[in-house]
């Protein structure tokens, strides 16, 4: 290692690592699998779960004769959800209790849900059912719709993302699924055939940069379009595009409870399985004129 | 008005005189408040043994005391002299002591002043703050340190506000919102004064906020903004270093850590730490731009700014990482020294990252000097020996769709807890950690609003090929950067460390051990095992002769429950936060006064 005045030699350790490739990656995979296998027979002290100082004082579930469940007004599909939530309630003979949470904050952290869960309601709706994507402590519900990401342009001309000059950004919702993927198309083209991608922090940061011009296309979350576009007129001009060649970016949805309560998580899933069977999910998309479907 | 109105409207004014007096009047009698003396800039250049005035307790971030009442002779016979239960929470605080009485800011900023000697209440301020803010928890509530100056103290808030709380009765002087806590931003460190002016940087600058985050100065008289400092680069060449990304869509640059400050040549030293969302790929950074004249280094995020206070204007600057894509921050405490480097006595700026990486600059021109690796590290190959210019090991960075090593990780081979300067043996003493992270970029929008916050998946696990010990204490002689003693333990190191003129040094970790070493060897001459994890600044005043050494304790920071996740075989209680107090019996005391 060439270093400044002062520094040792390299350390061997990370001559170790720099030789590690990702072929040999799988054997550290291995290692660590069974220094982990070593970790889960240990006592289980560490906190595996967010820490809330006041854990203690919120007890138990107070009403075993209702479905207490947490929606979320920033949320596009709040309504939505709050329906099938009521739905579900019904196919289960309980009561919907709901609690529609008020946070003015922009976003909020996954480890402000544990709080929710504990003091707020027992299940919480309107998450995405993404792979290996939520801590232990979390567990979600089979999914009651699918929807999607979506590619808006503004040109009429645009129909497709390859009707984009190469030159023109394009503006992602930043970090979303669908963001991931167009990220790993654009590193699988030739430096000259890349877009230019501006990571917008938002929907609505997504959609006005593309209606003042900046951008030439943006990637967002399909209920946000619909509701946004009611609210502003210049977002109603926009049009959706097709992404392809990027696959396509449909999500199931469902809801989100703590993994312990599993009894509740299955009865959860039976009702929403009757409540598709039934045509119950159907007719409240369709009622609220929703651009999901039924899930896959 | 008729008589009776008259006579009752007087007695309920002599009964109200009489309560309005009261407290006075009892304060009066023996309250040690009456000593308090206003803290000018004086004061705060050179402060008194007795005190610790800063979060650093000097301008030049040393985390040192001069007091040597306890010493290596004697620190045997520590013992608890008073404990006070905090609010429950991170308490990562820094207590500030004035004239004998010590301020602490709690998690959810209650604000109290207690005899330093007794730990008697002297005043309490509650802050109330937005439910949403008080349910998030965890480090949204913690604060690092307060100011101290005038007849004030000056605190940031969790809801982003800057108040003065009048420093005999916790009576709130002015309050300023600086900005919307709703959109992300937050305050996690507090304010530092220099030249009259309080300097304050803001941290939270996620994707909510375009732009980033900033510096700012405030008045003391109101908390007016007298100037601000954007942290991330927006015009010039330094606007040309975000892969041409707009500055609407560039975010972080944090500033979470109060800086130092320069008094000779008027600079204020601040750290900046890393881009939003952690990985390149995800903020825009890679892949790189082969567009002439663009870079990806991404300015001013892991790198020092050199500020005039008076005006904000920012002399010079130097990143120590370019595109960081790791949460490998650059952001915390500067020390400055003035030490020879190759012969020649050389005004320096040193500080460590996350990566463990020990570095300096001249502070006059920024131009870098040296480096000093302690941890165990994959992701720097090589240092460049003229400008400290880092290669990269590419097999490091992180992939969307891959999971990639990287040592140390978040929450860092250092963390926030402060490193320290011994200028008696002219030794810098570092907390450090050693671990490597599977790392694995993780999508962001798992619920429409919900995040999973850490924008990847930190698997941690101990260095391969190692004893599996985590938590380390290192001494580093600055003059030739040699390493004079390095103690390793399994758990993790979780406090700042407190070197003091009797040749002791103190530090505490995850197993609720605090402990003093001795500076020279880093034998351990005393320990005692605390009520909770040892996960803040300790400091050391004294009160009417009587040396005390004072560390708060307890549990929810972010950065012990991520250590936490290496060390799965220790216990640490989830409630119980509180500030325990040392001090020698009175018997060794009064020797010790005898022998000096």
């Amino acid at each position: 290692m060439v270093a400044g005045g002062g520094v040792p030699p390299a350390i061997p350790f990370h001559e170790i690592l720099v030789v590690m490739t990702r072929s040999a990656r799988a054997l550290g995979r291995a290692l660590l699998a069974v220094v982990l296998g070593v970790v889960a027979v240990a006592p289980t002290m560490a906190q595996d779960t967010p820490y809330v100082p006041d854990e203690a004082t919120f007890g138990r579930n107070r009403d075993n004769y209702s479905l207490n469940f947490c929606v979320d007004p920033r949320d596009p599909a709040w309504q939505v959800d709050q329906q099938i939530g009521e739905a579900i309630a019904g196919a289960l003979l309980i009561q919907a209790q709901v609690t529609v949470i008020k946070d003015p904050s922009t976003q909020s952290d996954l480890d402000e849900m544990y709080r929710h869960l504990l003091a707020d309601c027992d299940i919480y709706f309107g998450f995405k059912l993404l792979a290996d994507d939520y801590p232990d402590w979390l567990t979600i519900t089979r999914p009651y719709y699918d929807v999607g990401y979506v590619m808006v342009a503004k040109d009429p001309a645009y129909k497709q993302l390859s009707d984009i000059p190469r030159d023109r950004p394009l503006g992602p919702t930043v970090g979303t699924t669908a963001d991931f993927r167009l990220v790993q198309y654009l590193d699988s083209l030739p430096d000259d055939q890349r877009w230019p991608r501006y990571p917008m922090g938002d929907d609505r940061m997504a959609l006005q940069s593309l209606a003042d011009g900046e951008t030439a296309a943006a990637l967002v979350w399909a209920p946000s379009l619909a509701a946004l576009a009611k609210t502003n007129p210049a977002f109603s001009e926009l049009h959706v595009i097709s992404s392809a060649p990027l696959p396509d970016a449909t999500i199931p949805v469902g809801a989100v409870l703590l993994s312990k309560n599993t009894f509740l998580r299955s009865s959860v899933d039976q009702a929403i399985q009757s409540l598709v069977a039934d045509g119950t999910i159907e007719k409240i998309i369709t009622t609220n004129h929703f651009a999901a479907k039924l899930p896959q | 008005m008729n008589k009776s109105v008259l006579l009752a409207s007087s007695a309920i004014g002599a009964a109200l005189l009489m309560l309005s007096v009261l407290p006075s009047m009892a304060q009066t009698a023996s309250s040690p408040l009456d000593k308090v003396t206003p803290v000018t800039d004086a004061t705060l250049l050179k402060p008194s043994d007795s005190d610790w005035l800063m979060w650093r307790r000097t301008y030049n971030g040393w985390g040192y005391s001069p007091l040597n009442q306890i010493n290596n002779k004697n620190v045997k016979d520590l013992s608890v002299a008073w404990t006070w239960a905090l609010q429950l929470g991170p308490n990562e605080t820094t207590p500030i002591v004035h004239d004998g009485i010590l301020y602490i800011q709690n998690a959810g900023d209650t604000v109290q002043a207690l005899d330093g000697a007794t730990g008697d209440l002297l005043w309490q301020y509650q802050r109330s703050l937005p439910q949403p803010l008080i349910a998030a928890a965890g480090n949204n509530l913690a604060k690092r340190n307060m100011a101290i100056y005038g007849n004030a103290l000056i605190v940031a808030t969790s809801d982003v506000h800057l108040i003065a709380l009048d420093l005999k009765t916790g009576k709130l002087l002015w309050d300023k919102t600086t900005a919307d806590w709703s959109k992300g931003y937050r305050y996690s460190a507090g304010p530092m004064i220099a030249d009259g002016k309080i300097i304050q940087g803001m941290t939270g600058c996620g994707s909510a906020e375009p732009g980033g985050c900033f510096i700012g100065a405030y008045s003391p008289k109101d908390g007016t903004e007298l100037w601000r400092d954007y942290t991330i680069a927006r015009t010039g060449s330094e606007n040309n270093t975000w892969n041409g990304i707009p500055l609407d869509n560039r975010y972080g640059a944090s500033v979470w850590i109060a800086g130092s400050y320069d008094p000779d040549n008027k600079v204020v030293y601040y750290g900046v730490a890393q881009p939003y969302p952690w990985i390149a790929e995800i903020n825009g950074l890679l892949p790189a731009s082969k567009e002439k004249g663009i870079t990806n280094n991404a300015l001013y995020t892991d790198s020092t700014l050199a500020i005039d206070p008076d005006t904000g204007k920012i002399k010079w600057y130097h990143q120590y990482l370019k595109t960081d894509t790791w949460d490998l921050d650059y952001i915390f405490e500067r020390l400055l020294v003035d030490l020879p480097v190759n012969g020649k006595d050389t005004k320096q700026v040193v500080t460590a990252g996350k990566l463990g990486i020990i570095e300096s600059l001249d502070r006059d021109n920024g131009k870098w000097l040296w480096a000093k690796q302690t941890v165990p590290q994959n992701v720097v190959t090589a240092i460049d020996p003229k400008t400290g210019d880092k290669t990269i090991n590419p097999q490091a960075i992180p992939h969307i769709g891959a999971t990639t090593v990287n040592c140390p990780a978040d929450p860092g081979g250092r963390g926030w807890p402060a490193t320290a300067y011994d200028p008696q043996n002219q030794t810098m003493y570092l907390p450090l950690n050693e671990f490597c992270s599977n790392t694995t970029p993780q999508p962001l929008d798992q619920g429409q609003i919900y995040t999973g916050g850490g924008r990847a998946t930190f698997a941690r696990f101990p260095v391969p090929n190692g004893d599996g010990k985590i938590g380390r204490v290192d001494a580093v002689k600055l003059t030739d950067q040699s390493t004079t003693w390095s103690y390793r333990q399994a758990a993790p190191m979780t406090s700042a460390v407190l070197p003091t003129a009797g040749g002791l040094v103190f530090g505490g970790d995850w197993n609720r051990y605090f402990r003093a070493f001795d500076a020279a060897t880093g034998k351990v001459l005393w320990q005692i095992r605390t009520s909770n994890a040892v996960n803040s600044f300790p400091i050391s005043y004294s009160v009417n002769g009587k040396q005390y050494v004072a560390v708060s304790v307890g549990n929810g920071s972010s950065q012990t429950t991520s250590l936490a996740t290496l060390a799965p075989q220790i216990a640490v209680p989830q409630t119980g936060s509180s500030l325990w107090v040392f001090a020698l019996p009175d018997s060794d005391t009064a020797k010790t006064a005898a022998a000096n």
